[in-house]
Formats: C-alpha cells, structure tokens, sequence
C-alpha cells in the first residue's frame, strides 16, 4: 500500500479540510499514527525551540555593504567590547543540588522570579535555567510532569556558572513539572531514566540509576 | 521586516522545518540549531512564505538542502556520526532499511537530495521534481544512478 509522502501530509496538516489525502489519512492507523507524531514534534516546537531561538531568527542581519560604509570612518580607532549581561542579576540565587546547582526563573510581570522547590508558576509561564558545575559537565536537563511525559530541553557541554541560552515556555497544562539537570557520564541514559519514573516526580529529587551529579527542582503550574 | 512579523512567520512555518530537520537529523539539539538556519535562510524569500502552495515546497528545498549538507559536514568534523536514516516504504532496487550515511556520502548533494526524496520520504518523482525545482526526467535519471551505484558498492562491501 502506498502511504502519503511526508511533504503531502505536512500540507494535510496545515488545511485538514481540503486536504486531498483526507480520505486516506481517515482510514489508515499508520499515517494517523505520523500525524500524530509530527503534531507532537510540532508542540515541541512550539514549546521549546520557538521560545529559545526566536531571537536569533530575528536578529537584524548583517548587511555587507551598509556595514563597509559604516566601518570606514572608524579605521584606525580603537575596537570598543561592549559586554552586556545576559541573564538574571548575581542576588537571584534560589539553587538546588550540590556540585551540581540548578536554579529555574520565571519571567513574571514584575521582572525574572527565582523559584524554591515546589513554588508555583502559571501553567504558561516562560522559564530559563541557570546551572553552576564545579568541574566541565556533560549536561542534560530534561523536565517530566505529573503524567510522566518527558521533554530534553537541553543537552551541552557546561562549566562554571552559565545561564542556558533562551529558555523554554511550559504547556499550559496544571500540575506538577520536576526538572532534572544531571551531569551525565552516559548522557543517553538521562531521558531513558526520566521516562522511567512515571508519575512519581512529586518525590522523586533524582534519576534512579544515572551516573553523574544531579539537581533537580519541582514547581507546580498554575491555571 | 519587523520583529513581530518575523515571529509570526517563525511560529507559523518553524513547526514544518524542525520535523524536517529530525526527520533527517535524528537528533534533538542538531534540528534545533539547523530549524534556525533554515528559517533565517527562508526569510531572504519572505514573499514565499505567504501561501503553504509555495512555502512548504520552498521550505522542504531549503530545509533538506541544509540538513544533508550538516550530515555531510559531521562526517568530515568526525563528530559523532548521525544516524542512519530508515527508508520509508519497500523499494525494488534498494531493499536496505536504512539508507546508511557512507552510501549517501558518495554522491553529490542533488542526487542525495533526490534519493532522501523518493527512498525516505516515500515520495513520487513528480513530487520529488516539484520540490526541489527540477525535471523529473533528473530525478529519474540521478535516481537510476545512485540506485545502481549504491547496489555495486553494497555489494563490494559486503564481500
């Protein structure tokens, strides 16, 4: 049997209802089954890569021949740095774990919020991580909710004190969310470990079963 | 163009071009970091990306064009290789499951695209044709040689 292409079914996707391939797709378990699939890579999308690389895409670019003219004047002159902060300021520091330290903000209206463990957030909130890791880490920081979904938001090489770039939006979806940071001797080992678990992250402060230093920190989304 | 425009094209197309990039990636941080690229690449043709007619098309050329070129540069890095990718429905010529990276290697980028195409994406030379903006009368012909050519050296390797 012959199954839609991958292109045929992301144009289903954006229009269901004109879609040619509908009668197909309605009765075929397999392209449901990719639908469903693509929609949920689709939701990642949204909820992880969208928020952590939308300034990047649209950052102004850089234009070769208005930059040349711009350059010009200044040959000669000193090359000025300017370093901006990036990040929360130094008197946020609400981190969990030992070697390895975990703190998770929340951009409220009032400015970026350290959260404690347990501390409640809107089920929307956006959220960025900063870790602190005494020797270079291999990290992986994946968050499992209350229903045992998994989501790796992050896998890097770390060292010192580093706020990760971007940061992740939650689903919406009220409950509890724990996020284990773990700098893993066997990286693959983080996500298999996570899904694990199940439902038991309210408890649960580390990965059973992973090498590696671990922190980790519950919040608990809002409606 | 400005910010908010940029972000509702991102937010509209962005889903497309990173299942795309693990489609052909495999993996999480690559299509993450590639789903960027592409979109920045996407924006040089804004005008594209009004009607899904011409934006999926149009992304799909770009997207695989980018991600097999990654594929390639990991390789030559000698990064940790990606992964083999499955092929996608039974093809008479190519029985294999996986199209494996050193096979793919051996051709060049167009005849790549065209064999991820019809053996990955399970797509029709017509189709194929259309989304990377060439005859079918290539695909046909790009796809008979790396059909052939992927068979002998399969063959030699496995001897």
């Amino acid at each position: 049997m012959s199954h839609p292409s991958d292109l045929k079914l992301e144009r289903h996707l954006t229009a269901p209802g004109q879609s040619p391939i509908g009668d197909h797709v309605s009765g075929c378990e397999r392209c449901q089954g990719r639908l469903l699939a693509m929609e949920q890579q689709g939701e990642d999308f949204r909820r992880f890569v969208y928020p952590a690389t939308l300034d990047e895409v649209a950052r102004p670019r850089w234009r070769p021949g208005r930059a040349l003219w711009l350059l010009a004047p200044a040959a000669g002159l000193a090359t000025v740095l300017l370093v901006a902060r990036m990040g929360p300021t130094s008197d946020y520091v609400a981190s969990k774990g030992g070697p390895l330290t975990l703190t998770v903000y929340a951009a409220m209206p009032s400015g970026a919020r350290p959260l404690a463990e347990g501390g409640s957030v809107p089920a929307s909130a956006s959220l960025r991580f900063r870790v602190r890791a005494e020797q270079p880490c291999a990290l992986v920081l994946v968050s499992v909710d209350e229903s045992g979904q998994v989501s790796k938001l992050y896998s890097r090489e770390v060292s010192g004190d580093v706020t990760l770039p971007g940061g992740v939006q939650l689903d919406g979806r009220p409950g509890l969310e724990r996020f284990f940071a773990v700098c893993a001797a066997d990286p693959d080992t983080v996500e298999q470990a996570a899904r694990r678990i199940g439902r038991g992250v309210g408890n649960l402060r580390a990965l059973p079963g992973v090498q590696g230093e671990q922190a980790s920190l519950l919040i608990e989304k809002r409606p | 163009m400005d910010r908010g425009k940029i972000a509702e094209l991102y937010r509209t197309w962005g889903p497309a071009i990173y299942r795309r990039c693990l489609r052909l990636l495999r993996d999480t941080e690559a299509a993450r970091d590639a789903t960027q690229e592409v979109f920045r690449k996407a924006l040089s043709s804004p005008e594209k990306l009004v009607f899904a007619d011409t934006a999926l098309p149009f992304i799909y050329r770009i997207a695989t064009n980018h991600c097999l070129n990654e594929r390639r540069n990991a390789g030559r890095r000698g990064e940790t290789e990606l992964m083999d990718l499955d092929v996608a429905s039974e093809h008479p010529d190519f029985p294999q499951r996986r199209l494996v990276q050193r096979v793919l290697a051996r051709f060049d980028a167009r005849t790549q695209s065209i064999a991820v195409g019809v053996l990955v994406d399970g797509m029709e030379h017509e189709e194929v044709a259309d989304a990377l903006g060439i005859s079918r009368k290539t695909v046909s012909r790009k796809l008979a040689r790396f059909l052939e050519n992927a068979r002998k050296y399969l063959e030699r390797s496995a001897a």
